[in-house]
């Protein structure tokens, strides 16, 4: 029997409540174009695929010449959208779930980078965090 | 008291003692000649009679020894009955000869009948016996000729006329006699038959023709009209009159008979069969094989046949004698056809479709200008596809006057035959379910005493042993009143003794009528017996060649010949019958099985699983194949057959398993082979299961193991290459489908089917990159290929409608919808999305009436097809068509009933629609709690989230506006805009590509930005919009 190699993705989990009902933030993370309103680090968005990869494309403030087609799903149950980056292979699955008391909504994370980008786990940490911030409020407004 | 019997094997008793036979044969003689001549005899005529060529001297001391040997036999009072005096020796005794005598004086004929247990002193053979046994056999002969005519009824006629002739099968008069009484009793088949036989005997056996009144007799029967009396042969209805009164005030719908074995299910169902032919109706019937796994369709095949045979010639236009060839190969000849054109090649599920439309056609034909009556013998064994065929032929007759009668014994259990039953009632259809109980006594009674006329005793004996049981009671009575050994104690009994008194011939094709497990046909039976042992069998009367089939007269006495047979003479017949029927692969295979050749078995099961997937059975051909894995585990031509069924069933799983199982089969060098399954596995992740992703990838794989393969098939390689490209280009690798296409184009291709697919590969690069003209091009050569099968006519038509229509040139779009429903007519399943198509393509172009009549279209097809996401689709089209039309309360209704279904259907988007039709109908709470479920729905590429999210912004206003918050609803109204100004202004190629996948039908973008933005800015200028209500669309 050949020893099998463990896998390990790096990968991280984070959350957020925004006071707005689930509504207005499913609407924010099923726009692209409104993406660089709150995911920091997103320049611009095109609603289109780049040379027919992916739903639409992205561009960074660090790169804004490169185009980083993304494709986003939601699961079967609705629950859970996912944006995944056929570039880089960074996955973002959130999950939104309305608050049993008032209006507001829990924003969960789930992300998951290939092991050579292991390296940016904690810069995504950050990004993700503030950007989780900036999409509560954003929804609230 | 002595008694001897001499009608049969010679037997004696003395007070009840049986008398054993003496070592002495001459003494056994002795007993039989003196009991046959009552009185005392000379010893030396007695002894010249039975010494002849010895001195007399010998003869008398032989006599005496003979007589000694006697009266030891005879036992301790041998002396009293043996009278042996010095000059002349007698018997005392009674015997049945004497009692026939005072019968015969009373003129008790059937007792007197009955007396004979056999040929007179069946045992013995010497020249004075067989003398005394054709005056005897004369007798019974008149006694039984006497006893036909004064027959109550034509089948105990029948039966009587029989017994005559077998007591002398050369005996023209009494075939003659049998022959008539057959045709009175309405069955000229038999009728013809015993002439058949009696021509055959008198030509082997005397070298001569039959006589010029026995040819003038079947002469006679061939001319007269058929007589409609009952069932030939069959014994009276008795006891059922209340039962037969329901099941005849049916007039169309569905009759279940339900019962125990022999209870008389058949007999009823078949007495219906023939009043209601009586009066006019057309009637087919078919019953199930016993044998178990059967072919899928075979009750249908049986019944088509038999419906063929009163039918007149369809017009030559009607494809459906063709169509239905699959299951029923001789119906177009049977129908006055001299070819068949075969329908082209379908997927699995459109030759399914295209079947079940035959039939329908079929019997609505039969039903055009007379009602139609249709047995299923014995549905408890149906096969699946055949009680799905019936059900959908019910859901499409129901006003056409047809009758479907089924028998079922009460076990086992059929869940699916169930829920057909509830179905057809839920649909308002007629349903009758009859349980046929036991007999009480003075019905058994009347029963018994129509089949024989028996001694108090003896007909006590047979009702008891009945128990309420008409079948039991025939059975026992016939048997008794044969003389065979008295009422048998079981039917098993009945059968061993009547199968067990043929000769070999005889009986050999008896026991390969128990063991076939339905009627054979007469070609069928002619390949295995010859004429002779076939009418042979016949006269044993347990078998019957109605309807021109050989077989037992019930299931329940050939289970009886079965359970008599032993297990290496069973499985030698089982392996004749495997070599001879030419009857589907599925039975052969079963046959081989019983025959314990499973050698041979499993190529037949591959045989039938191919068979089965031919005419749309996919889940039955899984079946074949899973079975035939049992009898040959690891041969991978059966595991990559396996794989495809189960992906055209729609388990993708067990298809993935079966492929990985195929390719641990095959060695990692066999590179054609492995380079053939990856081909396969690609067409059906492309075409059953329309996965892209896994079609490019499984081509990929194809093209890389036929690279390194010493031999290719270039059809096979450029299969692969056109289905890869097709997978890259919907999934957006377009790099990577242009590679694969140019070295397509370096191959010959010379396949039409490989050109199609090269062609659609082409189609949907174009379309990834937006180039709709070429795309549409692409798709136009497609129509232009000779001969496209329906479901390929209707994916090309669809595609280029659809992309015809992202171009902006929707009346051309519509002219294609238009020309794909020509080409599928006849099959639901592909003309409910087309009709859809048009629907939506007519309310574009503003013709909502048409737009009505498209969706009504659709409806009715969806209906037709029985398939329920099909329905729900239907329902949520009509819903779309509501809406747009402005009648928000039909909408929202509609589109709710198609959303608890589970159809492929744009969820967010119908639920969007819900949501406004509520808000406009000023419901703004549940218009409020329809947005909340919108973000639990799932969202596919092919569902445009950015364009979802504009269309809910919109939703929102309205909302507010039903509420009164006028500022609220302006906000959003702006929102709303600059959502869609920010969408592309038309759907690209690739949009109609995910819609393909994610919706598995044809379909125009699911919104147009331009069109919605307009909505919003009329909102927000307050005009009214054509979205109020307006007209209703249902």
């Amino acid at each position: 029997m050949p020893p099998t190699r463990e896998l390990h993705v790096p990968q991280f989990d984070d959350a957020a409540i925004s006071a707005a009902p689930v509504e207005e933030v499913w609407k924010l993370l099923y726009d692209p174009a409104r993406f660089p309103e709150w995911w920091r680090g997103i320049g611009t968005v095109e609603p289109r695929a780049h040379e027919g990869r992916g739903d639409f494309t992205m561009f960074t403030d660090g790169y804004p010449d490169f185009p980083m087609p993304q494709e986003l799903r939601s699961d079967l149950s609705g629950r859970s959208v996912t944006v995944s980056c056929l570039v880089s292979d960074l996955v973002f699955a959130y999950r939104l779930t309305p608050l049993t008391e008032g209006d507001g909504t829990e924003i969960a994370v789930h992300v998951e980078l290939p092991e050579e980008e292991a390296h940016r786990l904690e810069t995504q940490r950050g990004v993700v965090r503030d950007s989780l911030e900036a999409l509560a409020a954003l929804a609230a407004a | 008291m002595l008694r001897v019997r001499l009608l049969g094997p010679l037997e004696a008793d003395v007070a009840g003692r049986s008398v054993e036979q003496p070592a002495s044969s001459r003494a056994w003689e002795l007993l039989a000649w003196l009991a046959l001549h009552p009185g005392e005899h000379p010893r030396g005529a007695l002894a010249a009679r039975f010494w002849p060529d010895v001195l007399d001297a010998s003869a008398r001391a032989s006599l005496r020894s003979a007589a000694w040997a006697l009266r030891r036999a005879l036992g301790p009072e041998g002396a009293d009955f043996l009278v042996a005096g010095r000059d002349r020796v007698g018997l005392r005794c009674a015997t049945d000869l004497q009692e026939l005598d005072e019968l015969l004086d009373r003129d008790a004929l059937e007792a007197a009948a009955a007396l004979h247990r056999g040929p007179l002193l069946a045992d013995l053979h010497q020249d004075w016996v067989l003398e005394e046994r054709d005056r005897q056999t004369a007798r019974l002969s008149a006694i039984l000729a006497r006893l036909a005519q004064e027959a109550p009824t034509p089948a105990l006629a029948v039966g009587h006329a029989r017994r005559r002739l077998e007591l002398d099968p050369l005996d023209e008069a009494a075939a003659r006699a049998l022959m008539e009484h057959h045709a009175a009793n309405g069955d000229r088949a038999a009728a013809l038959a015993v002439h058949d036989r009696l021509a055959e005997r008198l030509r082997t056996q005397l070298g001569l023709a039959p006589s010029a009144e026995t040819r003038a007799a079947v002469a006679g029967v061939r001319s007269a009209p058929a007589v409609v009396t009952e069932a030939p042969g069959a014994s009276p209805v008795i006891g059922r009159d209340a039962e037969l009164a329901a099941l005849l005030a049916m007039r169309s719908g569905v009759v279940v008979v339900r019962g125990e074995p022999g209870i008389g299910k058949t007999r009823l169902a078949r007495e219906v069969l023939e009043r209601a032919r009586a009066a006019g109706a057309r009637t087919a019937s078919c019953a199930a094989l016993e044998l178990g796994g059967p072919a899928p369709y075979s009750m249908w095949s049986e019944l088509l046949r038999d419906l063929a045979d009163d039918l007149a010639p369809p017009p030559p236009d009607a494809t459906w004698p063709d169509d239905l060839a699959v299951i029923a190969p001789s119906l177009p000849r049977r129908l006055g056809r001299t070819s068949v054109a075969p329908g082209a090649r379908a997927a699995p599920e459109h030759a399914r479709s295209r079947l079940l439309e035959a039939a329908v056609d079929a019997v609505e034909h039969a039903a055009a200008d007379r009602p139609l009556v249709l047995l299923l013998d014995d549905a408890h064994l149906a096969d699946t596809p055949s009680l799905e065929l019936l059900a959908y032929v019910l859901r499409r007759s129901s006003g056409l006057g047809v009758l479907a009668v089924l028998t079922c014994r009460t076990t086992p259990q059929r869940p699916d035959l169930d829920a057909l039953l509830r179905a057809h009632v839920g649909r308002g259809g007629e349903l009758l379910e009859l349980d046929v109980l036991p007999l009480p006594r003075g019905d058994v009674e009347r029963l018994v005493a129509s089949v024989a006329e028996l001694p108090p005793e003896q007909r006590a004996q047979v009702i008891a042993a009945a128990d309420g049981n008409p079948l039991l009671a025939i059975e026992g009575a016939r048997a008794a009143g044969a003389g065979r050994n008295g009422p048998p104690e079981s039917l098993q009994a009945v059968v061993r003794a009547a199968v067990g008194r043929l000769p070999g011939g005889a009986r050999r094709a008896a026991e390969l009528a128990a063991v076939a497990g339905r009627d054979l046909t007469l070609t069928e039976v002619g390949a295995l017996a010859s004429q002779e042992d076939v009418l042979r069998a016949l006269d044993c009367g347990l078998l019957t060649a109605e309807r021109g089939d050989f077989g037992y007269r019930h299931a329940l006495l050939r289970d009886a010949a079965l359970a008599d047979m032993p297990e290496p003479r069973r499985r030698g017949l089982h392996e004749e019958l495997a070599a001879a029927l030419r009857g589907p692969a599925a039975e052969i295979a079963r046959h081989l099985r019983l025959a314990g050749r499973d050698d041979l078995a499993a190529g037949r099961l591959a045989r039938a699983a191919r068979d089965a997937a031919a005419v749309g059975a996919v889940d039955e051909a899984a079946e074949f194949l899973r079975e035939a894995l049992e009898l040959r585990p690891g041969d991978p031509s059966l595991t990559v057959e396996l794989a495809a069924a189960e992906a055209y069933s729609g388990r993708r799983l067990a298809a993935e398993d079966a492929l990985r199982t195929t390719l641990e089969l095959l060695a990692p060098s066999e590179h054609a082979e492995r380079g053939a399954v990856h081909a396969r596995a690609a067409r059906w992740y492309s075409a059953a299961l329309c996965r892209p992703s896994e079609t490019m990838s499984q081509a990929r794989r194809a093209i890389a193991e036929l690279d390194c393969a010493d031999v290719v098939d270039p059809t096979q390689l450029a299969s692969a290459l056109a289905l890869g490209a097709w997978g890259a280009a919907v999934t957006g690798r377009v790099q990577d489908a242009d590679v694969l296409l140019a070295r397509l184009a370096t191959v010959d291709v010379t396949d039409p089917d490989v050109a199609c697919e090269m062609a659609n590969a082409h189609a949907f690069r174009a379309l990834a990159e937006n180039r709709l003209d070429e795309a549409v091009e692409r798709f136009e050569s497609i129509v232009g290929m000779p001969g496209p099968g329906p479901d390929r006519a209707y994916s090309v038509r669809a595609n280029l409608a659809c992309v015809l229509a992202a171009a902006g040139r929707h009346e051309d779009a519509l002219a294609c919808a238009d020309g794909g429903v020509a080409e599928v007519r006849g099959m639901p399943s592909l003309l409910t999305p087309l009709h859809a198509l048009r629907a939506k393509l007519l309310t574009r172009l503003g013709r909502l009436d048409a737009a009505r009549e498209a969706i009504a279209q659709e409806r009715v097809a969806a209906a037709r097809s029985g398939d329920p996401s099909l329905v729900a689709l239907a329902d949520h089209d009509a819903g779309m068509a509501a809406y747009a039309a402005g009648d928000h309360a039909h909408a929202a209704a509609l589109l709710a009933r198609g959303l608890e279904s589970d159809a492929a259907i744009n969820r967010p988007l119908a639920r969007l629609a819900i949501a406004e039709s509520l808000a406009r109908l000023g419901r703004a709470e549940a218009a409020e709690a329809e947005l909340r479920e919108v973000t639990l729905e799932p969202v596919g590429p092919g569902d445009r989230p950015a364009a979802l999210v504009a269309r809910l912004t919109h939703v929102q206003a309205l909302v507010a506006r039903a509420r009164g918050d006028e500022v609220l609803a302006e906000r959003r109204l702006q929102e709303a805009a600059t959502a869609w100004r920010r969408q592309p202004s038309r759907a690209g190629g690739g949009d109609i590509a995910s819609s393909l996948v994610d919706l598995g039908r044809p379909t125009l973008a699911p919104v147009e930005p331009a069109r919605e933005l307009e909505r919003v800015e009329r909102e927000l200028r307050h005009a009214p919009d054509p979205g109020a209500p307006r007209a209703a669309v249902r």
